[in-house]
Parts: C-alpha cells; sequence; structure tokens
C-alpha cells in the first residue's frame, strides 16, 4: 500500500468517520427534537381543537337560547303557529332568524318532530325527525342536515320555548365544512379534517347523529409526512454534501501531504539505492527542519560514517591481499623449489655412493632441473608484474606429469594416457595447478605413500594420494583461506573454465580430477 | 262610464266593442308612455307589462330591486312576489291589482305522483292547480336524482327543493348546460301558460302543483287603469 493510499485513509478516518458520526448524532438529534416540539404541536393543537369545538357548541348554545327568549315575544310567529293562513311568515321565520343569528341550520320544530320551519331547507317543513331533538337532548353533535342540494355537516345542539301550550324544538347548529375546519388549524402545517388520513397524527372524537343512530366522528388531525421527510431529505443532502466536501479536501489534503512528504521520501529512496561501497559520493544535504530533513541528515552521517569504514575496509583489504599475497609467493617458490632440491639431494647421494654415475644421472635429471629453473623464472616474472598476464597456448600436460618428483620413501606413479589432449592454456597456470595438488598430496602422506597421476584421453588429470584423507568438514573447509593450496587451485581452475572434483575420505586418501575440457 | 280621474281614452289593444259596465280603477294618466318607469320581477311579468304598458321600456328587477323600485317612485310593477305584493299594498301612494291566474307549475317525469302541500312551498301568489291531471300509477316507480328547474324562477327552485323535502327526488339542481347529456335527470318542474296546460309531454306525465298569478301595482296618479267586465285590465296613458 504506498504512502499516498494510506494518507487518504488516515485522513478518511480522521476526517471522514468522526464527520460521519456527527452527522447521524445531529441527524437522530434533530429528528428527536422535531418529533418533541412536532408533537407538542399536536398536542397544542388537539387541545386548541377541543377548546374551539367546546366553544363553538357554547355560541350554538347562546343564539339558541337569545332565540328562545325571543320566540315567545313574536305575535306574527304567534298567529302564523295558529292560523293557517299566516303560515309564510312561519315557514321563513326559521331562514330569517339563521340568518340573524349566524347560524347555518335552524330548525323550529314541534312536539311530535314536526318540522315547522327550516332555515336551511325551508321546504323541508312538515317532515316528521322526532329523533334528532331527542338525540341532541344530551349535548352538542354533528349532524347531517338536509338541504336542498344534499347533506350539510352541522356542530348542533337543541333548545326549547314555549308558545302559549306549544312547545317548540329549536335545533341549530355551525357548519363543520372546510372553513370550519381551517379555522380550527392554529398551526399551518397541521390540518384538521374529518376523514381518515394516512398522516394523522391526532383524532378527536366527537358524537356524531345520523338518522336514529347515535355514533363517535372523529376530527383528525394530520400532518403531512411530505414536510418531515422533506427536512429529513434536506438534512442527508447537507450532510452528503458536508461529506463530500470533507472527502475532496481529503484527497487534497493527502495529495498535498503526499507530495510535500512522499516526494521528498521518494527522492531520499531514489537516493539510497544509487548507494554503493564503490559509490559513496550521493549528497543528502538538506535545509528541512521537519521529519524528513532528519531523516536525510541522519542518512548524509550513515554515509559519512560508510566513506569512513570503506577507506578502513579497503587499506586492510589492500593489507590483507599484500600478505596473503605473499604467502602465495613463499607457496610457489617452495613449490617451485621442490623439485630442485629433491634433484640435489639425489646429486648428492649418487656422488656420495656412485660418483661414476653422476654424469649420466645429471643427464637424466638436468630437464627436472631446467622445467624447475624455468618455472621460478617465469614465476618470478609473473610476481614482477603483480597483474599475471596469462599466455595460451597448447599445454602438454602429460609432459608436465612427468617433471613431477616426490621425496625418497615415496611412490610416484604415473598413468598417463598419450592419447590425452593437449590444452590451451598458459602453462606456468598449468603448472601451478599440478605443483599446488602435489604439494598438497606429498603433505597428506606425511614420509610414505604413493602418489598416482593419471591422465584420459577425454581431457582429465586425476592426482591421487594414498594419506590421511579429509572428513566433510575438512574438505567443506579446504578451499578457504586465501594463499593455501586448495584455494589456490580452485581459483586457477575456475580460470581456465575447468572443473574440479574431489574424492576423500578418512585414512583413505583424496583423489583431485580436473577435467580441462 | 268614468268612475275615477277619468280624460283618457281607452288602450287600442283592447277589445272595440267592450261591455256596458267598464270601470276605471285608478285616475290618470298623468305621465307619458315613453316616460314611465315600467318593471317586473319575471319573463312572465315582463311580457305582461309590456303588453299593458307598450311603448314603455319594461325592466327586469329582483324581489330587493322591486321593494327599492316601489321606494323609488316607480310607475307601473307586475310581480307575482308575496312580499312585494304586501309591501305594495301597504304603501297608501300605490294601487294593487290582481291579475288573472295565468301561470301553471307542473312537475314533470315518467312518474305519476299525487303531489299535495306545495303553496306554502312559494314566495309568490299561488294556489293549489285548479286543473288536476288523472294518477294511473300510485306507486312510485323511480325516484329522480335530480329535479331540475330553470335558473331564473325562483318560484321553480322553491317548488323542486319542496319536492326533494317531500323525498320525490335526491337534489335540486337548475337547468345547466349539461341537463340535456345528463342521463340521470327525469324530472322537471315547468311553468307554463294555465290555458295551454296538458297532463303529458311526449313520454313524460306533467303532475299540475300551483297556479299562480301576478299583480299590477301601479302608482296612484301615474296611469289609469281600466277593468272591464271580463276581467280584462288596461292601462291608459298620457298620449
Amino acid at each position: 500500500m504506498s504512502f499516498r493510499t494510506r494518507l487518504f485513509i488516515a485522513f478518511g478516518l480522521i476526517a471522514i468517520v468522526p464527520l460521519i458520526g456527527l452527522a447521524i448524532g445531529v441527524r437522530r438529534e434533530l429528528e428527536a427534537r422535531l418529533t418533541t416540539q412536532y408533537q407538542s404541536r399536536v398536542a397544542a393543537l388537539a387541545a386548541v381543537t377541543r377548546t374551539d369545538l367546546a366553544q363553538t357548541s357554547a355560541a350554538v348554545g347562546d343564539r339558541l337560547a337569545s332565540l328562545r327568549d325571543q320566540l315567545p315575544d313574536d305575535e306574527r310567529l304567534r298567529a302564523a303557529l295558529r292560523e293557517p293562513g299566516q303560515r309564510a311568515y312561519l315557514l321563513d321565520y326559521a331562514g330569517q332568524a339563521m340568518r340573524m343569528t349566524g347560524l347555518d341550520m335552524l330548525q323550529l320544530q314541534d312536539s311530535a318532530g314536526r318540522i315547522l320551519s327550516s332555515g336551511q331547507f325551508r321546504n323541508e317543513y312538515d317532515r316528521l325527525d322526532p329523533s334528532l331533538p331527542h338525540m341532541l337532548d344530551r349535548g352538542a353533535a354533528l349532524v347531517n342536515a338536509r338541504t336542498p342540494d344534499g347533506p350539510r355537516l352541522v356542530l348542533a345542539r337543541v333548545d326549547s320555548a314555549r308558545i302559549g301550550d306549544r312547545q317548540i324544538r329549536l335545533v341549530g347548529g355551525i357548519a363543520v365544512d372546510s372553513a370550519f375546519l381551517d379555522r380550527l388549524r392554529t398551526d399551518s402545517t397541521l390540518t384538521v379534517s374529518l376523514t381518515a388520513h394516512q398522516d394523522a397524527v391526532a383524532e378527536i372524537p366527537f358524537p356524531f347523529i345520523s338518522g336514529d343512530s347515535l355514533s363517535t366522528k372523529q376530527f383528525v388531525i394530520s400532518h403531512p409526512s411530505t414536510d418531515l421527510e422533506a427536512l429529513r431529505q434536506s438534512v442527508d443532502r447537507w450532510f452528503v454534501a458536508a461529506v463530500a466536501l470533507v472527502a475532496i479536501a481529503a484527497t487534497l489534503g493527502a495529495v498535498i501531504l503526499a507530495a510535500r512528504v512522499g516526494q521528498p521520501l521518494a527522492t531520499l529512496a531514489a537516493e539510497t539505492e544509487r548507494l554503493d561501497l564503490d559509490r559513496l559520493d550521493v549528497n543528502f544535504a538538506t535545509t528541512r527542519d521537519d521529519e524528513i530533513g532528519t531523516l536525510s541528515r541522519g542518512l548524509g552521517a550513515l554515509v559519512k560514517r560508510l566513506r569512513s569504514s570503506t577507506v578502513r575496509l579497503k587499506e586492510a583489504e589492500r593489507r590483507a591481499t599484500i600478505g596473503d599475497l605473499s604467502r602465495q609467493v613463499t607457496h610457489d617458490i617452495k613449490n617451485g623449489l621442490a623439485p630442485l632440491r629433491h634433484v640435489l639431494r639425489h646429486f648428492d647421494q649418487v656422488a656420495r655412493d656412485d660418483p661414476g654415475a653422476l654424469a649420466p644421472i645429471y643427464a637424466e635429471r638436468r630437464a627436472t632441473l631446467d622445467a624447475s629453473v624455468t618455472y621460478l623464472d617465469a614465476l618470478a616474472r609473473n610476481y614482477a608484474r603483480l597483474t599475471p598476464r596469462t599466455e595460451p597456448q597448447r599445454v602438454d600436460v602429460n609432459a608436465i606429469a612427468r617433471s613431477v618428483v616426490v621425496p625418497d620413501g615415496m611412490t610416484l606413479n604415473l598413468v598417463l594416457d598419450p592419447a590425452m589432449p593437449a590444452i590451451t592454456a598458459d602453462p606456468i597456470v598449468v603448472r601451478r595447478i599440478i605443483e599446488n595438488l602435489v604439494s598438497n598430496a606429498i603433505a597428506a602422506m606425511g614420509t610414505r605413500g604413493t602418489l598416482t597421476i593419471s591422465t584420459t584421453n577425454n581431457g582429465c588429470l586425476t592426482i591421487a594420494d594414498t594419506g590421511r584423507g579429509m572428513t566433510e568438514e575438512q574438505l567443506a573447509h579446504a578451499f578457504e583461506g586465501p594463499g593455501l593450496g586448495l584455494s589456490i587451485v580452485r581459483r586457477l581452475v575456475t580460470d581456465l573454465a575447468a572443473s574440479l572434483r574431489v574424492e576423500t575420505a578418512p585414512g583413505k586418501g583424496t583423489s583431485i580430477e580436473i577435467a580441462f575440457t | 262610464m268614468c268612475v275615477l280621474g277619468c280624460g283618457h281614452t281607452v288602450s287600442p289593444s283592447l277589445p272595440a266593442s267592450p261591455p256596458a259596465a267598464v270601470s276605471v280603477v285608478l285616475a290618470g294618466p298623468a305621465v307619458a308612455a315613453d316616460s314611465l318607469r315600467v318593471a317586473a320581477t319575471d319573463s312572465f311579468g315582463v311580457d305582461l307589462a309590456s303588453h299593458l304598458a307598450a311603448g314603455a321600456e319594461v325592466s327586469v328587477v329582483t324581489d330587493r330591486r322591486a321593494l327599492d323600485f316601489i321606494d323609488g317612485g316607480g310607475d307601473v310593477l307586475v310581480t307575482d312576489r308575496a312580499s312585494v305584493i304586501r309591501y305594495a299594498s301597504s304603501r297608501a301612494d300605490y294601487a294593487t291589482i290582481a291579475l288573472p291566474w295565468d301561470r301553471q307549475y307542473a312537475f314533470v317525469s315518467v312518474s305519476q305522483l299525487p303531489i299535495e302541500n306545495v303553496v306554502d312551498a312559494v314566495h309568490a301568489d299561488a294556489r293549489p292547480a285548479a286543473e288536476r291531471c288523472p294518477v294511473t300509477v300510485i306507486e312510485r316507480t323511480l325516484t329522480p336524482a335530480r329535479v331540475l328547474y330553470p335558473a331564473s324562477d325562483s318560484i321553480a327552485r322553491s317548488l323542486a327543493e319542496r319536492l326533494v323535502g317531500l323525498n320525490l327526488a335526491q337534489r335540486a339542481a337548475p337547468i345547466g348546460r349539461d341537463a340535456l347529456s345528463d342521463t340521470t335527470v327525469s324530472a322537471y318542474i315547468v311553468a307554463r301558460p294555465i290555458d295551454s296546460a296538458s297532463c303529458d309531454i311526449g313520454a313524460l306525465h306533467a303532475v299540475p302543483l300551483v297556479d299562480t298569478r301576478s299583480h299590477l301595482i301601479v302608482r296612484r296618479g301615474a296611469v289609469g287603469v281600466v277593468a272591464d267586465t271580463t276581467g280584462r285590465i288596461r292601462l291608459e296613458i298620457a298620449p
């Protein structure tokens, strides 16, 4: 995961997640408060509606009471009640009285329930409706008053007047229409109706007379859920906008921070990748005073210490190389001198035992002397140049093998295949390989043993001894250590692109095979 | 024979050979025809006023404006409104003369129903219909959804509402443009001249409800009113 991604996630966790939590909390709190406030408003409106209904009922009662008091004083009404010829006045009376009192319903009924005069429906006279005033005796109720245009819902009450020996029932009321319901509504967001509503929040029961039955009708207080939903959606929109804004800000912040922090880090990483022991010139100098600056200065100090350590390391390596070279020179010279020493000891023995045979022996061994001297001379020249320059040429491995001399008490067994092909290499290098292997074998055998040198027609050279052999652990460390015989052999074999194989076991000698092809 | 305020000629529109007994009920005239202020409260009254006061312009007024017309010194008013007639009767400067029963309101529907007790429903000088149509089917076969009446005729409206009050119709409504296309309508209140009333109108049956008549209200001193022995009335107007 990139540093930029981590920064972005960190910004998200730090900014967006708390913001979402805050928004959810605010939304819940807002909804809770709105609900509480809303419930209070609904309760208040319900209380006001109940009060208004009670006041309306009282107002109807007051108007009917006023009519009740006035009715007996109207002599024309008395006459109309008594004389059929005056009936027109009676029929028009309720209408005029209804308009005068501001009622929407007024009907005068006799004790039998016959409608004598109806304000809302003048020509309904003589209809019998005894149950209405009887049921209204229990209190105000909603009734469906008949009109020529259809029923009209009215909040009605009843009163009684006595004219002479006749009892007149006064049934009056106020129309419960849309205007009435609007007057009940004191809150612009709440509505009052008489029909069931899916957004109903409160219901106020009121007695309802329909025909001869008394039931209950509900004043339904409703609140359009769309308002609350719109508020929720508005909050959600603002919340989403805030989250989006913060997300954009977080992204920009992450990008800017990544640019300000990630870019220097990337530069540091690239500079660090250029670092090498042979290339410690990388400059980590900086003027920044932040963490990046601290890191740069730390890397600069590290490079400085590396430079110092490298100098010391190179000095130590130079010294070690010189020592190694010295040991190798000593080893090579000793190897080159060994045949001379053996030949000279042989001459000395022949001169002491059989002086007359010295000349033929000398002739026999002169080649060995010449070869050793030539080897030492070439060795000297190579080391004089310090960087030996190989001169590949056709080398006869069998010839070199024949020049090998072993100390007295040891047996040299040459199993040389004449078909051994000549190899292309520096003869000094080949000789150094053979001299080193022979020297190691003689050392391994001590004073007695058999050294076998064999070649094959496929370019393989094997030098085997009957010495003490090596354990696996000894074999593992046999090629370690600069300047030692086997390590030199391995390096020289590698230079010739040849291969080397060792077979050894403790007490069973060692056999080293070199495949030149 | 001139009884009151003589000196006016008899209208040529009336019969040329009147009976011997001709009475003048009001003196006059003092106002020329073209300057007479004549009004009526309904279309029947307008026709009547135009006939009686030939040459005068007749205006149509509502009941309330009819009272204002009287208070404002109008010369001739033809109306059947009971309240206006009562008010004019109470005024000494106006004479009120009942004209013949000339209109009949009938309930026209597919049913033949005996309908009683409707006279009190109208605010007009009305009586139960003198003519009776035979009722062959007593049972009510259909209660019309609506009973329609001419929108400008308050008497017809009152009768329609009375029918609703008697549960003979569900609702009263003025005749509108959609009346003919409304298949639920099957009843009407119609006003027609009393001398041309019939019991059947096509496939519908007419049930006469009330007869009405207009009253001639004249300002005393403005015009002369002459009634012959047949009950015909004519106005005498200054040339």
